[in-house]
């Protein structure tokens, strides 16, 4: 994270490896849920350190969902109690801001300190059989490094003056006083996360005199997201850029990338789904939908769409995957592939671009797109799904005119 | 008015029909809600001769039911749409246009309205097809009956 003009992360789920693996050089990072370092320790830290080692030398940041512990869990998944276990939550823990006292406040920054210092220790027992996966002769787990960055558990807060807001708060100074007795060299970035995107620009600047964030706001869809959200998201980024503040985006789409020219340092999203989250959703995971890329609208449609689309030589793309199959015909890894060749590329060509270049050059692709719908001898079921399916882009023109003017 | 309040009393009817057409032989297996893209199909059929053909059955919500059965199309020998009520011919003319067939069921008869065309998919797909419905059958909980 904030490492270079714009850090392409990926958040790590298991299914993932195959692609992470093979794509290493279309990525900058990957994000590993708490969950997953967690429960699936020597599994993920394997081959999470494997890679780590490897001559990519990818770093990873481990992201403690502690949002999973605002709410009640009825029905808690092992990962849930695994991280639990490892944040020091108490088992009749219940989930309010009179439960953080100052003990278990001290209690949590210091073992999450512990389990990000001690991760090499303690996930690499399957360092070996994750290191020749990778291909790569003698590497070694001491080559391997620790989380790139500490990210103290954080809670969603809706302004300054929520409760969450301050135990947030505690929890991010004791976890940097925990950090400085434990691994002083260990940098500590605050979790900005709130469901209100119109809240983020006032609570970034009530933390104006720290000089990284990474912002979370739930549920802010790309897609979805009424023009207001994504105006005032952009508009905190601009804002943060102003005061001096480096933000990275705990996830992100499309939409995220072209925020780059407005200061947003990079971003993390999941392989093939994960570009949002609803923060009352963390307990519910499982294997993302088979859902294609689609290139010239920057989102995932269903295969079946995409083959139509491609099937009348619209959108053809030329990554490494696709260049020999068309949608229908790809199987889940490929899939995966094609997704993060997609991003990649769009960070590559788009991350640079200024709003005002971004927005005349997602205008002409899409007038591009409809033209070529529009005049396609495509069945009339298919084309209107097709136009359904970009309609999200003069959505985003409006968005980005209100961040231009 | 329809005497049907669920999708589910479409069943017998069709397939009663679908006996008496002879569009079943001996050997004809049928696989009920068989996941496909992201999707459940509601009836599927498959002859001796591997001839596969999908049926999204709808009360209302014809379109939604036509979107579905043009997904079927891609990789289904035929693919219908069976329905209580009588489409409109703008509705019919975009079945007709997608190469779905469309099967009316009332409390009366069962008709078909439009023929879906035979159309084979690429190889790759029948393949996946072929294998998705063998894992399927192997799979499946809900009972898969062989016609005599």
């Amino acid at each position: 994270m904030f490492q270079g003009p714009f850090s392409h992360y990926l958040s790590y789920g298991a299914a993932d490896q195959e692609t992470v693996n093979e794509l290493r050089e279309e990525y900058e990072g990957i994000l590993v849920p708490g969950t997953v370092a967690a429960f699936q320790k020597e599994g993920t830290g394997g081959f999470v350190l494997a890679l780590s080692a490897s001559t990519a030398q990818i770093p990873y940041v481990i992201d403690p969902r502690s949002p999973l512990f605002q709410q009640p869990l009825p029905k808690p998944k092992k990962s849930h109690e695994s991280l639990k276990h490892i944040l020091g939550l108490p088992p009749n823990y219940l989930p309010n801001v009179e439960s953080f006292n100052a003990d278990l406040v001290s209690a949590i920054a210091h073992n999450w300190v512990k389990f990000n210092v001690d991760y090499q220790d303690q996930a690499g027992g399957k360092f070996s059989k994750y290191a020749k996966r990778l291909g790569e002769d003698g590497l070694d787990l001491k080559a391997a490094s620790p989380p790139h960055i500490i990210l103290p558990p954080y809670f969603v807060a809706n302004s300054t003056d929520d409760d969450w807001w301050h135990v947030s708060g505690r929890i991010f100074s004791a976890t940097c006083a925990a950090a400085s007795e434990i691994a002083a060299d260990k940098t500590c970035v605050q979790v900005v996360a709130t469901e209100q995107a119109l809240q983020l620009d006032a609570l970034c600047e009530s933390l104006q005199e720290q000089e990284e964030l990474v912002l979370w706001v739930s549920d802010l869809n790309d897609i979805r997201s009424q023009i207001s959200d994504l105006v005032a998201y952009g508009s905190a980024i601009r804002n943060a850029k102003a005061r001096g503040q480096s933000v990275f985006g705990l996830y992100g789409g499309f939409f995220s990338v072209l925020l780059a020219s407005s200061g947003l340092s990079g971003m993390s999203h999941g392989i093939g789904y994960g570009e949002s989250r609803n923060w009352v959703e963390l307990p519910q995971s499982g294997p993302p939908p088979k859902r294609y890329y689609l290139p010239s609208i920057h989102r995932y449609v269903g295969q079946e769409l995409a083959e139509q689309i491609w099937q009348v030589g619209i959108d053809r793309c030329t990554c490494k995957i696709c260049s020999s199959k068309s949608p229908l015909l790809l199987d889940y890894h490929e899939i995966m592939k094609h997704s993060v060749y997609c991003r990649a590329k769009e960070v590559d060509e788009w991350g640079n671009l200024p709003l005002e270049a971004s927005r005349e050059r997602l205008k002409n692709e899409y007038f591009s797109f409809t033209g070529s719908l529009e005049s396609s001898k495509m069945a009339k079921v298919y084309k209107q799904q097709a136009e359904n399916a970009a309609s999200h882009i003069p959505m985003w023109l409006s968005a980005l005119d209100g961040l231009i003017s | 008015m329809p005497r049907f309040t669920s999708e589910e009393q479409l069943k017998a009817p069709l397939l009663e029909w679908l006996q008496r057409r002879r569009r079943f032989n001996e050997g004809t297996y049928t696989l009920e809600e068989m996941p496909w893209f992201n999707r459940k199909i509601d009836l599927v059929t498959i002859s001796p001769t591997r001839l596969v053909t999908a049926y999204e059955l709808k009360l209302n919500s014809f379109r939604r039911a036509v979107e579905q059965a043009a997904y079927n199309r891609m990789a289904f020998d035929r693919a219908y749409v069976v329905t209580a009520s009588r489409p409109s011919d703008k509705n019919l003319s975009l079945a007709i246009e997608a190469k779905v067939g469309v099967i009316l069921v009332t409390e009366v008869e069962v008709v078909e309205l439009v023929v879906s065309p035979l159309v084979r998919s690429q190889k790759e797909v029948r393949r996946s097809l072929l294998s998705a419905i063998r894992g399927y059958k192997e799979d499946v909980s809900r009972p898969v009956f062989a016609l005599p």
